[in-house]
């Protein structure tokens, strides 16, 4: 019994070091691997007045998927464009935080209804940044997080989907 | 709030605890497995609810930082140590000892180095200054005849390491709360680093008095083994060059990752001292590294449940529902990285930080001082920084503590110590407020009092005398360093 | 520690000191034409009940626009709001998400009025306008999305080491926050037209087409 549970544990133990260097592969793969540099220090959360955490277009390099959720809070967008960009949207309203098919089917907003963002996933939030650079320019280790934006805008629905 | 985010919530609890009061035996499944398979039940009962799962959006939990920062420590400690440059130190420390300024002006500024030139991760400086810290306390037990003190001293070090990470400019935890809450850049850093210097002297008096376990004969054995050593020709070269490159990069900030600088200045060491790569392997411990990418996992997947969103919801039930109220689930908010402490304090802090802000301002508001948001975060950050210390998880506290090869945890009162010196961050804040500004009156006079009763208490403690020149001296200098760095 | 060793702490320091010193700015050069700054697009305003309509007469390059009205304490408060079908709508309970300080022609703090999910300071922006039409401060929509984005300037200032960068940042007279261009000492580099991610800065001979 001992001996299976010693293999068990060894196991478990192996898969931490292959989950680390699955990690650093797939960061590799994604052709973005100075995302493995990040801080997650939030400092160029701060400077986007659209409110996107661009933290999470490192984390979207890192796992080679651009259908990771990241939070993008301040920013506007009619409810059915937000429904036909991807129904798990999460959105705020009326102090909440709801996906955007929920809000529709409860009633809480309409088509037609402007709404504010707070969690979308890493494509689409690329595809709304303005590219004002303003996250690079704070970044304490510089890096080029507008290539990674540019990079994602153009890629297809990942794994995830 | 969702079913399998509650669920996950549960399990996630359930497993650390049992971990922790030795239901799950240590011996049969390592905390590292507990975390493994309660994560695999997490994503199983996920799973049979209908919830989708994306494994990427589990790994986006995993913060490679704080581990790539531990390996490029780990690695560098291995190589100075192989260079002799921790012998190279004992003989300053010894010379130091030997001045006017004696053994509590060594010890001040060896224990508060961490948070004097914050790192992104406390663990880049607890892996090389543990062994110094050892011979310090080593050689301090032999002359006091207080077998505590190696204890003392690395709690010390332990503690003001873990929470540096909360104002390090160069990536640290503080920076998350400042980005997220849209403060300015480094206004959090003076308030925490002079709340830090209270916890070292709280966890240093704590482990005095509450500490029981004293480090084994053998230990003592094996340091005196060590001391025989030669000092090797390239060891204070190695310490010298190590120094200097972690000071210049606090004053340049260069735009460059603190472990590529850490890497680089290990081949120079390797070079200088003809190293070969077996050296610098013998300084990587595999423990607090695997448990912190076990918890990472775990908090990856309670994260994708939204299990920290249920545990805002239930915060918010209870403040609205129980006498406790706003006020008292803040306080509770507040301490929450202490009472479930990660191997590292950024998992919980950008989980929680958007609760923080929104029980910050409900308080605020029934306050009627928009300040009280700003005391609420800062002690937030520092308690989640801070919080890797005593964490069993890997938290640097396991360093410490693999090092003097003790039985007993020493989690219990480095907590303490957090507990007492998170109000000292928020009242901080509260009279001198949040600003990137910090040359001023008001932070002078934070300075010289935090500096002087700091001084006080390890003079205290090293040599049982409060009035000593090295204490007070030392931590002046200290305190008046971190206005300026 | 010996001699040798306060040297050799030296070497370093000074390596140290000549790298961070000596790195030169970016000086990169590739001749193009002078940037032309585009004026916004007219606008037409719409009261109704508890919202307003604006119709621009062209189209913006990235579908936003920042929305702005000057307050009583003179500051200037905006938010950026998508465009569709060429129209934006204000609603009661819009806030704005940031303010900027006007000395003048001169800018001066900027401050985001958002933290995370939540409102430092609310300031309604349909109540805002309505006020400033009122009382004849300026309000109005500007395509350059400063202070959001200050890409023209910093690309200026990467390129351009005179103290009289050519292009600034200045206050018009109806309160829109605009490029400012003035020719001598451009090197014609093109980087503000590359980097400027709202249109407003052109090519004179082949601007952007609304």
């Amino acid at each position: 019994m001992k001996d299976i549970i010693k293999k068990i544990n060894a196991a478990l133990f192996a898969f931490i070091v292959f989950y680390l260097g699955f990690i650093g592969f797939r960061a590799f793969s994604s052709g973005y691997p100075f995302s493995l540099i990040c801080y997650n220090c939030k400092s160029c959360d701060s400077v986007c007045v659209i409110g996107i955490d661009p933290q999470g277009f490192m984390a979207a390099s890192i796992v080679d998927d651009p259908d990771i959720y990241v939070y993008v809070t301040n920013y506007r967008i009619y409810a059915g464009e937000a429904e036909k960009l991807d129904p798990d949207m999460i959105i705020q309203t009326h102090d909440r935080k709801l996906s955007i098919s929920k809000a529709l089917r409860d009633g809480t907003v309409t088509r037609d209804s402007e709404v504010i963002t707070y969690k979308m996933k890493a494509r689409h939030a690329a595809n709304i940044c303005i590219e004002c650079a303003a996250c690079e320019r704070v970044c304490p280790v510089k890096l080029p997080i507008l290539d990674v934006v540019k990079g994602l805008k153009n890629k297809e629905s990942g794994a995830g989907k | 709030m969702t079913l399998s985010g509650l669920i996950a919530l549960i399990i996630f609890f359930a497993a650390i605890f049992a971990s922790l009061k030795g239901w799950i035996s240590q011996k049969l499944f390592p905390m590292q497995v507990a975390l493994l398979l309660a994560s695999a039940i997490i994503i199983i009962t996920g799973l049979a609810l209908g919830e989708k799962i994306n494994p990427s959006q589990i790994i986006t939990g995993t913060f490679l930082h704080p581990i790539t920062a531990t390996i490029a420590g780990f690695i560098l400690a291995g190589a100075l140590k192989s260079a002799g440059a921790f012998e190279a130190a004992s003989g300053w420390i010894q010379k130091l000892q030997n001045s006017f300024l004696g053994v509590p002006f060594a010890v001040i500024v060896l224990i508060n180095i961490p948070t004097l030139l914050a790192m992104p991760c406390g663990r880049v400086w607890v892996s090389p200054l543990i062994p110094v810290a050892l011979t310090l306390g080593f050689e301090l037990a032999r002359k006091s005849e207080d077998k505590r003190m190696p204890v003392i001293i690395i709690s010390g070090l332990v503690i003001n390491a873990a929470a540096s990470c909360g104002p390090s400019l160069i990536g640290g935890i503080g920076l998350i709360g400042e980005g997220m809450g849209r403060y300015p850049s480094g206004s959090f850093s003076d308030h925490m680093q002079f709340a830090i210097m209270f916890m070292t002297s709280f966890a240093m008096i704590l482990s005095k008095y509450l500490y029981n376990e004293t480090v084994s004969e053998r230990m003592y054995d094996l340091q005196s083994i060590g001391e025989k050593q030669e000092p090797l020709e390239h060891g204070a070269f190695s310490l010298v060059l190590f120094i200097s490159v972690i000071v210049g990069t606090i004053i340049i900030k260069p735009a460059m990752p603190v472990q590529t600088i850490l890497i680089i200045t290990t081949f120079l060491i390797m070079i200088i001292a003809g190293l070969g790569f077996d050296d610098l392997v013998r300084g990587i411990i595999l423990h607090p590294l695997t448990a912190m990418i076990s918890g990472f996992i775990a908090a990856g997947t309670l994260s994708m449940f939204g299990g920290f969103d249920v545990l805002v919801y239930v915060l918010g039930y209870i403040s609205e529902h129980t006498p406790l109220g706003y006020v008292g689930v803040s306080i509770l908010l507040v301490y929450l990285p202490v009472f479930l402490p990660l191997p590292c304090g950024r998992i919980i802090a950008v989980s929680l930080i958007p609760g923080v802000l929104m029980f910050g301002e409900h308080v605020a508001q029934m306050a009627g001082s928009i300040r009280i948001q700003e005391v609420m975060i800062v002690c937030f950050i520092l308690s989640g920084a801070a919080s890797c210390g005593p964490s069993p998880l890997g938290g640097i506290g396991s360093i410490g503590e693999g090092r003097l090869r003790l039985k007993s945890s020493t989690g219990r009162f480095l907590s303490l110590s957090i507990f007492m010196a998170v109000p000292i961050a928020g009242f901080s804040v509260g009279v001198l407020g949040l600003s990137a500004e910090t040359l001023s009156k008001g932070f002078l006079i934070e300075a010289v009092i935090t500096g002087l009763i700091s001084g006080l208490v390890t003079n205290f403690l090293t040599v049982k005398k409060i009035f000593h020149p090295g204490g007070l001296i030392g931590g002046l200098i200290v305190s008046l360093l971190m206005l300026v760095l | 520690m010996s001699n040798k060793y306060i040297n050799y702490f030296f070497i370093i320091l000074l390596i140290t000191l000549i790298i961070h010193f000596g790195r030169k700015a970016y000086t990169e050069f590739f001749p193009g034409e002078y940037p032309m700054v585009v004026a916004t697009a007219k606008l037409e305003f719409t009261a109704g009940e508890n919202e307003l309509n604006l119709k621009l007469s062209g189209t913006t390059k990235n579908g936003n626009i920042i929305i702005y009205a000057y307050g009583p304490d003179g500051n200037f408060y905006g938010m950026l709001k998508p465009v569709k079908d060429l129209s934006i709508k204000v609603r009661k309970g819009d806030n704005a998400d940031f303010m900027v300080q006007i000395y003048g022609r001169e800018i001066g703090k900027i401050s985001f009025m958002k933290k995370m999910d939540r409102y430092i300071r609310k300031v309604d922006m349909y109540d805002l306008i309505i006020e400033a039409r009122k009382h004849e401060w300026n309000y109005g929509v500007q395509n350059c999305l400063y202070p959001v984005c200050t890409r023209c300037t910093d690309g200026c200032k990467s390129v351009v080491s005179i103290e009289r960068l050519p292009m600034i940042m200045s206050v018009m007279d109806n309160g829109e926050i605009m490029p400012v261009f003035r020719k001598g000492g451009c090197p014609r580099c093109g980087k503000c037209i590359v980097w400027c991610p709202s249109g407003v800065i052109q090519k004179e001979t082949q601007p952007w087409e609304r």
